[in-house]
């Protein structure tokens, strides 16, 4: 394909906000963020239609594989709004970091409660991974792409076990200062394999920034198991507040708690809504920002917290009118997803007549509160150690039972990443007891191409057979 | 149900192009090509020699579904739609008995499960792997220096089956070559190969079972000595296959086009 022809097939597939949402969109409420700033709608809008565009062309690409493309339900206004938090989440990162708030690199699978309470911003490797690809701006889709790949493939160097893509990602982003990281401070929860990787990746490329790791009792078997993680959480605190000087005050974490409890809160009643309504009213990306933001992963706590309230007022609403949502098949074939980093194409699936109805791993989290009574650190050691992703396998996979029944899902797709050694063990076992116990089918995949543009064909071929299976 | 007019299916695998046109619930044209460098091309050049075989234009076509991984590249079809779809309703239409399929292809194998209307049920692919392919018995065909298709029959003259590693195609070559060094019998090294696919399609089975009749789709399923590997390996007899086996997925292709213009119909009823 010759250079014109490039650019004039990318602008074909552009995606842009109507005007005629314009007026409609002005009149929804901003959001707010920890730092005390406000962005309101029309600010929003000129980011999203102006500025957005012009510096981060990829994600207004409609190449149905880019995972990092818009909702196109643009009359869902809240789905506007996480695209916001999206693409100015290096923006608000960078400008947090000059202002001393520390930016610490966990991992996926653990409340961030601590974190925030503690005035840092905790970011997973995903988001650390698309922050990393965007220091470079003006990129379209498959340069985009390509830069992402090349700063994983220079993390390779560093590694002599294999591991999935993620750390190997994160930790080279980190490497080449293309994120502004202050500390690596992940849980040792069972969830992952990738810590073998930081550690020794650590050795070799991260000698200059402060790694922290905090254990995990995987027995989990009495009340010491609660004192001894209390007592990590409080030294990891701690720690926090020492990179910026100050110390935190238990009044402080009950603050943080609070707010994300109701956070929490509000992302499972918004997916309960969604779950039990007659017509699926918003869009499997839009699906997946609802239940992701339950965890706070876009730099900003109070801002998730906002973006949740308006979603959940939105949503209601939709049921309520009996909407379905933009690009959403009549009776679609209603997936549930397992396992942990594993990219799901939302467009492809509802062009072959599906829709993401959860992830297990991110549900997880939304379904954990943290209690509001007692030792702060106390009641997020019990909320860690309670949570459903990380239990014993065949207990896991009685909590997947579960959310098959509350989903009303009509299959389920187990996935795991190429080189995660855990899940990969994991999710054969569940993927069989799931499909006895429920009924419903089940497919294993393994995948090797996590966030990649191409070469997908593989598992797209059969997540869009498992589809039609269940048509 | 038989919809009157013609109908098209193509198949574009990674080694094989094929097509199939559909009259009146029966097969009166059909191609098998090799897959060029352009998959799209390919389809149409598959489609194109189905019409030719047929004495049908391409106007007279009501549908076309497109299928294999070529799929993704095929503007000539009204819809596209998995092999693994296909493969069932192909190897129900060839042999309506089936209730397992052994599809091996060019790039992957599957382990397909239907029900008595030739819906899929169930199904397994390999991971990714050149190991257990039609691609891997290429590689062994040049190791050894003979056509890929005098694989099956020199097999079925081994005096004793060599183990060799069916975990990776490269692995496997590197271990071929060491029994050539080691002058071991071409023939029994062959059948080792044979049985190393056996080995590996067996495995993706103890995730959805077998149930008979058996039926063996896709390119390879010509090769007698890989017949009988799967044969002896998974101790099952497989259909003899009525019509070409390398054709199931056009074939299917072909009748869900049938089908859909039939559906199509229905609506502009409604």
């Amino acid at each position: 394909m010759s250079v014109q022809t490039l650019i004039k097939t990318e602008a074909i597939n552009r995606f842009y906000y109507p005007e005629e949402i314009k007026e409609d969109f002005l009149k929804t409420p901003g959001l707010h963020f920890t730092d005390g700033s406000y962005v309101d709608s029309a600010q929003i809008w000129d980011f999203m239609t102006v500025e957005g565009p012009r510096r981060f062309p990829y994600a207004y690409n409609k190449e149905r594989n880019n995972q990092s493309r818009m909702s196109r339900d643009v009359r869902f206004f809240s789905g506007i709004k996480y695209g916001y938090l999206n693409l100015t989440l290096r923006d608000r990162l960078i400008k947090a970091h000059e202002n001393g708030i520390p930016i610490v690199h966990v991992e996926g699978g653990q409340t961030v409660d601590p974190y925030f309470a503690a005035g840092a911003i905790p970011i997973v490797p995903g988001p650390l991974r698309a922050m990393a690809r965007d220091a470079k701006e003006g990129l379209d889709i498959k340069d985009a792409n390509r830069r992402a790949m090349k700063i994983m493939e220079d993390g390779r160097q560093a590694i002599s076990i294999e591991c999935c893509n993620n750390p190997i990602g994160s930790i080279e982003a980190i490497h080449q200062s293309a994120v502004p990281v202050d500390m690596v401070a992940p849980y040792l929860c069972l969830r992952c394999t990738d810590y073998s990787y930081i550690l020794e990746a650590y050795r070799t490329k991260l000698k200059n920034t402060m790694l922290h790791f905090v254990d995990f009792p995987v027995t989990r078997d009495g009340e010491w198991t609660v004192t001894y993680m209390a007592e990590l959480i409080r030294d990891l605190v701690k720690k926090l507040g020492g990179l910026r000087g100050a110390s935190v005050r238990e009044e402080d974490l009950w603050k943080e708690i609070k707010r994300e409890n109701r956070g929490r809160r509000l992302a499972r009643e918004t997916m309960e809504a969604i779950w039990n309504a007659e017509e699926i009213p918003v869009t499997g990306s839009d699906i997946f920002s609802i239940i992701t933001s339950g965890r706070f992963d876009r730099g900003d706590s109070l801002a998730c917290l906002e973006y949740l309230e308006q979603a959940h007022e939105e949503v209601i609403q939709r049921v309520k009118n009996g909407v379905r949502a933009a690009g959403i098949p009549e009776k679609p074939v209603r997936i549930l997803t397992v396992g942990s980093c594993f990219g799901f194409w939302f467009d492809f699936a509802e062009e072959k007549g599906a829709v993401l109805v959860g992830t297990d791993d991110h549900l997880s989290k939304i379904y954990a509160d943290v209690g509001e009574e007692g030792d702060p650190y106390e009641e997020i050691a019990k909320t860690i150690l309670a949570y459903d992703y990380e239990l014993p396998t065949e207990q896991r996979a009685q909590y997947i039972i579960d959310l098959v029944k509350k989903t009303r899902a009509d299959g389920v797709i187990c996935g795991y990443n190429w080189g995660c050694n855990y899940q990969s063990a994991v999710s054969r076992m569940i993927a069989d007891i799931v499909k006895k116990e429920s009924g419903v089918p089940t497919i294993n995949l393994q995948v090797a191409e996590l966030g990649f543009l191409d070469g997908n064909e593989q598992t797209q071929n059969r997540v869009e057979a498992f589809i039609e299976m269940l048509s | 149900m038989s919809e009157s007019g013609a109908f098209a299916g193509v198949d574009v695998g990674s080694l094989g192009s094929k097509s199939v046109i559909f009259e009146n619930g029966k097969i009166i044209g059909s191609s098998i090509l090799r897959t060029g460098l352009k998959s799209e091309e390919s389809g149409l050049d598959a489609l194109n020699a189905a019409l030719g075989d047929a004495g049908r234009r391409r106007e007279d076509l009501k549908f076309i579904v497109g299928t294999g991984y070529g799929r993704i590249s095929a503007p000539y079809a009204d819809k596209t739609v998995t092999e693994i779809t296909c493969h069932a309703r192909g190897a129900h239409f060839l042999h309506p008995k089936t209730r397992t399929i052994i599809d091996m292809g060019g790039q992957d194998c599957k382990a397909i499960r239907l029900d008595e209307e030739g819906n899929v049920t169930d199904f397994a692919m390999n991971d990714k792997c050149a190991a257990g392919t039609g691609r891997f018995l290429e590689v062994m065909a040049n190791v050894m220096k003979v056509q890929i298709e005098e694989l099956g029959e020199l097999s079925l003259n081994a005096t004793e089956v060599l183990p060799v590693s069916s975990t990776c195609t490269v692995f496997a070559e590197s271990e071929t070559i060491s029994l050539i060094a080691r002058g071991e019998r071409p023939e029994n090294i062959i059948v080792g190969i044979h049985h190393a696919i056996a080995n590996r399609i067996h495995g993706l089975f103890s995730r959805v079972g077998i149930e008979s009749d058996v039926f063996f789709s896709g390119g390879v399923a010509k090769n007698v000595g890989m017949r009988k590997a799967l044969e002896d390996v998974m101790e099952i007899t497989l259909a003899q296959p009525e019509g070409d086996p390398q054709l199931a997925g056009a074939i299917g292709a072909a009748i869900l086009a049938q089908e859909a213009w039939a559906n199509k119909k229905i609506k502009a009823v409604v």
